[in-house]
């Protein structure tokens, strides 16, 4: 009996570890978009630190953020309820965007045993950060189509300290670590002022979304044969997002933590083709061309992911135009 | 930039770099630009780690400096510039030191990005979708890809909004964007 008293008591831990753990991340999803603050942090990735200023504040107008480059080339993203404005200098280009409805909190799933077939929640203790007592939560794919995080949470405010994404053999991608945090009550209005101008940048401007009338939902002309299991078509646009005009379907899928987007769009004849992988830190991107139309597909996922969704895109049965 | 003189610019800002090296370092870093880029992160980089980036840093502050030096030039024609103490000096002055010498060494890079005059917050955003012929946001484009190029940012920022909304990530998706270029590795 006492064997099965054991695993009894061990099933029980990891229930209730996994409990704690969305629980916590839960508070962290919360945190980050209610709380005002004003931070100072270091972004890793393949070998290289940036350092970025954060600036949040959630107010009567709803949310603001800027997010600016403190080092490289000056690069900015400004963010309120209405609109994205991304500035890069180095580009000389501005892309506006208009912003999707926030999903209510919490941002994590609630189906935590949906969840939990794709991926392992668990707490992995206490650590210091920015000076802080942090809570390290982690969730580990259980398959190699996607990739896994790794969070510390302020154990007074559950604000995220530190961030890395994993991969499947374990290895942190990319890390997110504050330095410096400061939470406060308000955030002076300066401080979400943008430091670079448009002037003389080329302008892309997005501003066309679901509840749109140009937007013609339907159903989509094509379909995504191969998806790594668990992820399901979340939402689907036809927008006119090609410069002469012409509509793009947008297929999006999800997990419930990772999101891919599927971008289908009728080639041009003097429209150049994107072939072959393109990667943003963890962001990975696969092109593909299937009867002279253009597939591109962009995600959060490992690249032999984007890759197996985009060869798998094909004209669905009902034909496309 | 090989990985050594990746180490030797990491000692420099330690301060652990050997005199002999540091010389040679610096004769390095007065001809070479991308190496004076590397040296100023890695300074940003080691002030942020340590809590010693002020607030704000004063946009205008590296012109004060650059006119301070230009009244000066004896002093830097006859005595090099001993960096390394720059990077260290005594509690109370670190910031401001820290700062001047990036200050000094961006103000190339800070002067070909100077602002304009019209704020983005007033520029106007409509309904419709306007796409411009304008260069694309991710540089070191491969030729033959700039037009997707412009695609790959109209998609970015577009699945950037669902990435925020549904899974973990919170603000990493603009991070991403914010913090380097995106890597084509694709083939006409």
């Amino acid at each position: 009996m006492r064997w099965l008293l054991t695993a009894l008591l061990a099933v029980s831990g990891q229930v209730s570890s996994q409990d704690n753990a969305h629980r916590w991340l839960n508070e962290m999803s919360s945190a980050l978009q209610s709380l005002n603050y004003d931070g100072t942090f270091v972004y890793l990735h393949d070998g290289k630190l940036e350092t970025m200023r954060i600036v949040h504040q959630t107010g009567e107008h709803g949310e603001m953020e800027r997010l600016v480059s403190l080092t490289g080339s000056p690069r900015e993203v400004l963010r309120d309820d209405r609109i994205v404005t991304c500035i890069m200098a180095d580009s000389k280009s501005v892309t506006v965007g208009q912003r999707r409805p926030r999903q209510p909190f919490p941002v994590v799933p609630k189906d935590l045993d949906s969840l939990s077939r794709y991926y392992q929640l668990q707490e992995l203790g206490e650590d210091r950060m920015a000076g802080y007592v942090s809570r390290i939560i982690s969730i580990t794919p259980r398959d190699r189509f996607r990739y896994g995080y790794r969070f510390w949470i302020d154990t007074g405010n559950y604000m995220l300290l530190k961030s890395d994404l994993i991969d499947a053999d374990g290895e942190a991608i990319e890390q997110v670590m504050f330095t410096h945090l400061s939470v406060t009550n308000s955030i002076p209005v300066t401080a979400l002022q943008p430091s670079l101008t448009g002037d003389g940048y080329s302008w892309t401007r997005q501003g066309v979304d679901s509840h749109h009338p140009a937007a013609r939902p339907g159903s989509p002309d094509w379909v995504v044969k191969r998806l790594p299991v668990g992820f399901e078509l979340t939402d689907f646009q036809r927008k006119p997002m090609r410069k002469d005009g012409a509509s793009v379907e947008h297929m999006v899928f999800s997990d419930g933590l990772a999101t891919m987007s599927v971008y289908v769009e009728k080639l041009g004849p003097d429209d150049k083709v994107f072939q072959g992988l393109s990667n943003m830190g963890a962001m990975n991107a696969y092109g593909a061309v299937v009867d002279d139309h253009q597939v591109t597909v962009i995600g959060e996922v490992p690249p032999a992911t984007v890759q197996m969704v985009a060869s798998s895109v094909g004209a669905h049965e009902s034909g496309h135009d | 930039m090989t990985e050594t003189l990746h180490e030797q610019i990491s000692a420099l800002v330690d301060d652990e770099l050997a005199e002999a090296e540091q010389a040679l370092l610096i004769k390095r870093l007065e001809g070479d630009v991308t190496l004076r880029d590397s040296l100023l992160r890695y300074q940003l980089i080691s002030d942020s780690l340590q809590n010693h980036l002020p607030r704000k840093i004063d946009p205008d502050f590296n012109v004060g400096v650059q006119l301070a030096l230009q009244d000066e030039p004896d002093v830097h024609a006859r005595r090099p510039v001993r960096l390394a103490r720059l990077f260290k000096p005594v509690a109370g002055i670190a910031i401001a030191a820290s700062v001047a010498v990036v200050a000094v060494l961006s103000l190339q890079s800070v002067r070909q990005q100077a602002p304009a005059t019209a704020a983005i917050a007033s520029a106007p955003v409509t309904d419709e979708f306007a796409r411009t012929d304008g260069a694309p946001l991710l540089a070191n484009t491969p030729a033959n890809l700039s037009a997707d190029a412009q695609s790959l940012d109209v998609y970015l920022v577009n699945h950037n909004e669902y990435a925020v909304n549904r899974g973990m990530q919170g603000m990493l998706p603009y991070v991403r964007f914010v913090g380097h270029d995106m890597h084509v590795d694709g083939k006409e």
